[in-house]
């Protein structure tokens, strides 16, 4: 009879995956650091229940929910979804910096993924880095699929803003 | 499709998860509007640019080291009493088991035996808590995740307004055949409803009480039921009533 797979065995794979997503929705590290304790404790006693054939998705589901259970806790003006701006739609790419230094671009992008309400930065960890589809995403995040389709959508908008939003201080600095 | 529409369906042009007929829509606005042909291509360098410079988070060691230690702690803890607790799993499902033996025993018609193994299966799966293979409240999941594995379509149905709750499904065997085992919740009490379709030997409509459990069997359409519970007749009955009337 081959050995049934260990709890280790199966989801110490998937740590740095559940790090990488509690560190995108909370924002700092040690917040991310507690959330993936208390999520793979949680994931210990579900365990005897778990019979899915997806367990980085199962773990991925139980580290998001922990998150925002921590959100509510101790921070509860982090989750709140910003209005879409209309005019997010117009601003123009010419502005990217393909002058300016990569380190520079890196920084401003994490500068303004910080600006971005959790909900936005969570759909952009599942779809672009777990490639999630937006069937997955609405199921584990318990929405319709057009909130997935526009959620992600307003996300990557709010994030061209707020990129252009911190270089212009700069172009004017240069003129 | 104007600019405005246009724009909602963009992201989800580029990401590949519009249906066939908004694309088609969404192409025909974008071969006739280069406004929106070059945010479309902005977007996609944006995209790009994202996916090649979004920071990848590792675990730092720490926290890989004390997650490590913990599922040491815990799965030793978890073995000693994985240990104390098995024997008393087994006497259970061995008494069960000996009980639906000396039951088949008694009475050897293939009808008795059937219901037997109906009610062995129901307290099998409530003892092991192996109740589901699928675990939803929607009808159309269960039976299309049991389809799968069955070679027949169940039918199955959710009861709402009552008070009983479907929870999932799984598949069991009865037989030596295959069939839907689909799972109620009412307050504390399970109810097992297995369905199987058998056109030569249809089950006539009768209540049991074996080893505890009530069972009620009838067939519809060519299917035969039997439902298993700790409920009381009138509690069985209530539901049998209600499902048999959705399955009309």
């Amino acid at each position: 009879m081959p050995k049934t797979p260990s709890f280790e065995e199966i989801f110490l794979p998937h740590l740095d995956a559940a790090y990488n997503l509690a560190r995108w929705i909370l924002g700092t590290e040690q917040d991310a650091q507690d959330v993936v304790q208390e999520a793979f404790a949680r994931a210990w006693k579900g365990f005897p229940k778990f019979r899915g054939e997806n367990p980085r998705a199962w773990l991925l589901t139980i580290v998001r929910n922990t998150a925002y259970t921590w959100i509510k806790k101790h921070a509860p003006d982090k989750q709140r979804l910003v209005p879409f701006d209309e005019k997010a739609f117009s601003v123009a790419i010419e502005a990217a910096p393909s002058e300016l230094g990569l380190d520079r671009r890196n920084q401003q992008l994490r500068q303004a993924l910080n600006r971005l309400p959790a909900e936005f930065r969570e759909v952009l960890v599942l779809f672009e880095m777990e490639g999630w589809s937006y069937k997955a995403m609405a199921t584990t995040l318990e929405v319709p699929l057009g909130t997935v389709m526009s959620r992600l959508s307003r996300a990557r908008r709010r994030l061209r803003e707020e990129i252009i939003q911190l270089q212009d201080p700069e172009i004017e600095d240069e003129l | 499709m104007n600019c405005e529409e246009a724009s909602r369906f963009l992201d989800a042009y580029l990401d590949r998860e519009l249906e066939a007929g908004q694309q088609f829509e969404l192409e025909q606005h974008l071969s006739g509007c280069p406004d929106c042909r070059t945010w479309l291509e902005q977007q996609r360098q944006f995209i790009g640019f994202f996916k090649a410079n979004a920071p990848y988070y590792k675990a730092p060691s720490e926290l890989r080291a004390r997650i490590q230690r913990r599922a040491e702690t815990e799965s030793r803890g978890s073995k000693l009493i994985f240990l104390v607790r098995q024997p008393w799993l087994y006497a259970a499902a061995l008494l069960v088991l000996s009980l639906s033996l000396a039951w088949v025993i008694f009475f050897p018609d293939r009808e008795t035996s059937l219901i037997v193994q109906a009610v062995a299966d129901h307290s099998r799966a409530v003892l092991l808590e192996r109740l589901y293979d699928v675990v939803s409240p929607d009808p159309a999941v269960v039976k299309q995740l049991l389809m799968a594995k069955l070679e027949f379509a169940p039918p199955v149905v959710d009861l709402p307004g009552t008070a009983f709750e479907m929870q999932g499904g799984r598949v069991d065997v009865i037989q030596d055949r295959k069939v839907a085992a689909l799972v109620y919740k009412r307050n504390e009490d399970l109810v097992t409803l297995f369905a199987w379709p058998d056109a030569g030997r249809l089950l006539a409509a009768k209540d049991w009480s074996i080893s505890g459990y009530r069972a009620c069997t009838w067939n519809a359409a060519s299917f035969n039921f039997v439902a298993v519970s700790t409920l009381s007749d009138h509690g069985l009955d209530e539901f049998t009533d209600q499902i048999r009337d959705r399955l009309k």
